[in-house]
């Protein structure tokens, strides 16, 4: 069971890592502005509200 | 008075092309002068009625109005293309296109007024230096003055050539310059949302590769990376620097295949200067109808955080940057 | 087996179990550093919020789904009595905040099909895993191998859910009810309480009739004030109410596409929120923040009492139980709008109505669940 976890955490680690590593950047804050019409927190837009 | 000074230089330029024509010279007619002109057309043309030579060396090429004190070519003026107001700071923003009455009063203090042909002369030391001359073209159509040139080869070009230069300023007496905007030069935010809404045009991006992909950044741009669809014609492909000259037109021709044959063309870059040169190239040289600078460019379209931008910038290289290991 | 029981082991002394205390402290470091050379000082105070959620979690043993299943088994109300305290909590932030200020947003939803049969698969799954969105967290976060393999299957699941919650939409539902809508700010909490407090009547009054003590642990009641004052940390640092679920949906959207899958003609992935979510860095995603901060605060609190993940593997039954249980989670968040966190607590303290009815949609989905658990060898309390 130890075993397993440190294998789940070391690669969990590298895996969040590599995912924000290789993440476009366009040097400068996102705002949730961003994200505009999403209806937090599943990001489905509403029905009505936009 | 001034009509009557303008009635003047018509007869003079009339009586000078009979004489030219009356010696069997070569029919290059001053009022029709090419986009681009040699070293040797000026020389033949230097002392044409109406025309300027405006040499424009600044800080961007090494050179100064010091440089240009020391050896011009005959008859030339000088403007400082950094710093005499060819571009302005607007709404916080730098070099962008100045407001019409800044236009007006440089163009105007220079001597240079829209019946005038204007061979702008770069210093000839490198593409940017060419991208100064391209802007200053542009900037001179735009405000109306219809008649323009780049000296191709700039100052070095003629002094290799073991003509003669003189030295200390020249000016012309300053006249009233009206401009007549060419608004079909210019292109604003407005016109590349439009293409990238419908796809009804090709964005150009004039900047060298690292730009286009987000590796660097204009200091004054707040985001890496390119507009979303643009086509990355760096402006430096059309020049050669060994001999510091454009390319021949067939090469020039060959850089610019890639975009569409036909419709409407916005080149950019960070403020307006290298798009000048793609400008330059495929509106003036290769004749392409509808193209467009937005001087802008990259600096004014981040300034917006809505707006989209494309880029193969990663965290990764934001990390290096943070530790100084990149841009 | 539950495993709401703490460790066995208890000495006098604590075993810290530096390995893994090192390694979640470091680990959560290292995120914090990530996000703060990004520019994004909210996204670290996440990190940091999400750790000390997976601490109160884990030591105050706060299991939604067991307080439920005691109240539906034995008519025991004391723990759900507390969530409701908790979600009371919450309320006196979110609703007037949400109501009034520019970037602040409560959890919101339409009511329809989608939210019913969601909530109450979610309810059946909940139950036969032994945890919900929150509870995967912090037994994960506490050294749980069982539910590693309920997270691994809620991730799977809320994929599946990604993928059937826009027809799901379209089967129609009434737009959501908020309550500030309605009645301004103030008069949208005032009425959020009260609803609240009806629903807490009615409990109580069901607990009496079955004659089983509403009382609970202290430590139950201390973790749900301690959750409460870290949720609205994490409503005022994200700029809408603690999610849990969609991060899992983002992160099984990732692998998916390092499997060589293309989400871009599924219709969820096209909307703007997930979209980006797949293409950005999960440390820009507030409910991935919260999630990983939670399981590593949860191990710290974990290893620095206890040897870490020394317990033995429950038999294969209960590990199937587990991976249909997450399965069913996971696809029933993604229509039913979230879990226990994101939808109940997170939706009644938005003053929207659909935080109730995933509420008694999940409730009845539970009584199924929890018929099902001795086949699973679970036991039914």
């Amino acid at each position: 069971m130890r075993l397993v976890y440190v294998i789940v955490f070391l690669v969990g680690v590298a895996a969040i890592l590599s995912d924000h590593l290789t993440s476009p950047s366009i040097g400068r804050a996102i705002s949730p502005q961003d994200f505009a019409g999403a209806c937090a927190p599943c990001g489905a837009p509403c029905p009505s509200k936009k | 008075m001034r009509c009557a000074i303008q009635i003047a230089r018509a007869a003079i330029r009339a009586v000078g092309v009979l004489l030219l024509l009356a010696t069997g010279a070569p029919a290059q007619d001053v009022a029709r002068t090419d986009p681009l002109v040699s070293v040797e057309w000026l020389q033949a043309h230097l002392r044409a009625p109406g025309l300027v030579v405006l040499d424009i060396r600044s800080a961007i090429d090494g050179g100064s109005a010091e440089t240009y004190a020391q050896g011009h070519i005959p008859g030339a003026i000088h403007s400082d293309y950094d710093k005499a107001g060819w571009r302005a700071t607007r709404n916080g923003l730098p070099y962008m296109l100045p407001g019409i009455a800044q236009l007006e009063k440089l163009i105007g203090e220079l001597g240079i007024d829209e019946t005038n042909d204007v061979v702008v002369v770069p210093a000839g030391v490198s593409a940017t230096d060419f991208g100064s001359a391209a802007r200053t073209y542009w900037t001179l159509k735009v405000a109306g003055v219809r008649k323009v040139s780049i000296l191709d080869g700039g100052s070095a070009a003629w002094t290799a050539a073991k003509l003669p230069l003189e030295s200390g300023v020249n000016t012309l007496s300053p006249t009233i310059f009206e401009a007549n905007l060419d608004r079909s030069l210019i292109a604003e935010a407005a016109d590349v949302e439009h293409i990238i809404a419908t796809g009804a045009g090709t964005l150009v991006d004039a900047r060298p590769p690292p730009f286009f992909q987000g590796k660097v950044k204009a200091d004054a741009a707040q985001a890496y990376g390119h507009i979303p669809g643009a086509l990355n014609i760096d402006s430096t492909a059309f020049y050669d620097e060994t001999i510091n000259r454009l390319r021949p037109k067939a090469e020039l021709a060959a850089v610019a295949a890639r975009i569409p044959p036909r419709g409407p063309v916005v080149s950019y870059c960070n403020t307006g200067h290298w798009s000048a040169t793609d400008w330059f190239v495929l509106a003036e040289l290769l004749g392409r109808k509808d193209v467009k600078v937005y001087y802008g460019s990259m600096v004014d379209w981040v300034s917006v955080p809505s707006r989209p931008v494309a880029s193969s910038r990663t965290k990764w290289d934001d990390i290096k940057k943070f530790f100084g290991k990149g841009s | 087996m539950t495993i709401a029981a703490t460790t066995t082991l208890a000495p006098a002394t604590a075993r810290r179990d530096w390995l893994f205390l090192t390694g979640a402290v470091l680990a959560t470091a290292l995120l914090v550093a990530l996000v703060l050379i990004d520019g994004q000082p909210a996204s670290a105070a996440l990190l940091v919020l999400g750790f000390g959620l997976g601490a109160a979690f884990l030591k105050a043993e706060f299991s939604f789904t067991a307080s439920w299943r005691r109240f539906l088994v034995h008519g025991e109300a004391g723990g759900l009595l507390v969530i409701l305290l908790l979600i009371a909590l919450t309320a006196v932030a979110v609703v007037p905040v949400a109501a009034s200020w520019p970037h602040y947003g409560g959890s919101i939803a339409p009511l329809g099909p989608s939210l019913v049969i969601g909530a109450f698969v979610f309810g059946v799954g909940m139950q036969l895993a032994n945890g919900c969105g929150s509870g995967t967290l912090y037994t994960v976060g506490g050294g749980s191998g069982r539910m590693l393999i309920t997270l691994a299957c809620f991730i799977v699941g809320s994929v599946l859910g990604s993928m059937s919650l826009p027809p799901f939409l379209r089967m129609g539902g009434l737009d959501p009810v908020l309550a500030s809508d309605y009645f301004g700010p103030w008069g949208g909490l005032a009425v959020t309480l009260a609803s609240i407090a009806a629903v807490a009547l009615v409990i109580v009054v069901i607990a009496r009739r079955r004659g089983a003590p509403l009382s609970t642990r202290g430590s139950f009641i201390a973790g749900a004030l301690v959750i409460a004052a870290l949720m609205i940390g994490v409503f005022f640092a994200g700029g809408h109410p603690w999610s849990v679920t969609f991060g899992y949906t983002v992160w099984g959207g990732k692998l998916a596409m390092l499997a060589g899958a293309d989400l871009s003609q599924f219709e969820f992935w096209q909307w703007p929120g997930p979209k980006h979510a797949l293409s950005d860095s999960l440390l820009g995603d507030t409910a991935s923040l919260t999630n990983l901060g939670m399981i590593f605060g949860a191990m710290a609190a974990a290893a620095f009492s206890a040897p870490f993940a020394h317990r033995p593997w429950p038999p294969l039954r209960s590990l199937a139980a587990a991976a249909i249980g997450g399965m069913l989670m996971g696809w029933g968040a993604r229509l039913g709008f979230g879990c226990n966190i994101g939808a109940f607590v997170g939706g009644v303290a938005s003053g929207s109505l659909h935080g109730w009815i995933w509420f008694l949609a999940a409730l009845g989905g539970c009584t199924i669940g929890i018929k099902c658990r001795p086949w699973f060898g679970l036991s039914r309390d």
